[in-house]
């Protein structure tokens, strides 16, 4: 009954998140299937010349933000296989490993300041 | 005088977090690359994780109830920057799945929800998935005196130790 008293707040606290969060993004109007993100470009509503339809190429396809033409859509395109994913995991992997170092290493080095020097006051005393 | 707040766990919780933990880095390893793994990999292994973040909070929960409740008052630099960490990263975490939601291709149509493509949604899950590897980073790197011993006590020690009984009952026979 804890357990599930305490899933509950979990999930009352996500959902109030993610309310505040597709209110958020509702209220700036980015969340429109016309907006492509550099905020210069905005297409009318309604039918375009020769039937075109906002957001829609004539092919039937949809338009895309810059950039995802050139990558391909998520999980298409690139291929890659394990490859691509052991590629990925060992980069991902660097950059908290590094991240990892940049901060335990100096946390060390002061902790053993700290204590050196409490040795040494210690000495003198 | 700040304090740190240190709770204790019992073993059986600590090493169920350790290998949770391992578990939820490694899909979190295969979800950032959704190009290679794939669109459905991607999605239904992220929903999955999602009850595997909730198993690694109520596993910490004592810890979250014991900052909140002195967050205000005196608390040590640690436990202070810890916690704030830990917020961003479930309000990146949450931005990260609502956005993922939103512009699901495969499990959000298996049940028959059909959402309006949104371009903000599929960059903002792009950023808050680049920014929550970071977050992870900096969480890893808060947590690692209790990684290294957690994982020397549960999984290398108990590993040698198997090793080194096998080997003296190989010499013994």
């Amino acid at each position: 009954m804890k357990t599930l008293g305490r899933i509950l707040i979990i999930l009352v606290v996500f959902a109030a998140l993610s309310g505040l969060m597709v209110m958020g993004v509702n209220a700036s109007g980015m969340s429109a299937s016309n907006f492509r993100g550099e905020g210069g470009e905005f297409r009318p509503g309604g039918e375009m010349e020769g039937g075109f339809q906002p957001g829609i190429m004539p092919d039937g396809g949809r338009v895309r933000p810059e950039g995802f033409e050139e990558h391909g859509e998520r999980g298409e395109g690139r291929g890659g296989g394990m490859t691509g994913l052991m590629f990925g995991a060992i980069k991902n992997t660097f950059v908290i490993g590094l991240l990892v170092v940049a901060i335990v290493v100096p946390k060390n080095v002061i902790r053993k300041n700290k204590k050196n020097s409490a040795v040494k006051s210690a000495l003198t005393e | 005088m700040t304090e740190e707040v240190v709770v204790k766990n019992t073993p059986i919780q600590a090493s169920t977090k350790l290998w949770l933990d391992i578990i939820i880095f490694i899909a979190f390893l295969i979800t950032m690359d959704p190009r290679s793994s794939g669109i459905a990999i991607h999605e239904w292994l992220s929903l999955a994780m999602l009850a595997a973040l909730i198993l690694h909070l109520l596993l910490s929960w004592d810890w979250i109830v014991s900052i909140s409740q002195r967050f205000m008052g005196k608390l040590g630099t640690q436990n202070r920057i810890n916690y704030i960490l830990n917020w961003l990263l479930f309000i990146d975490g949450t931005l990260l799945i609502v956005s993922g939601v939103l512009i699901s291709e495969v499990a959000m149509p298996f049940f028959g929800i059909k959402l309006p493509e949104g371009f903000a949604w599929r960059r903002l899950h792009d950023m808050s998935a680049n920014l929550g590897l970071l977050m992870l980073g900096l969480h890893t790197a808060l947590h690692w005196s209790w990684i290294v011993n957690t994982t020397s006590r549960y999984l290398i020690q108990p590993l040698v130790r198997l090793v080194s009984a096998k080997s003296k009952k190989d010499a013994a026979a």
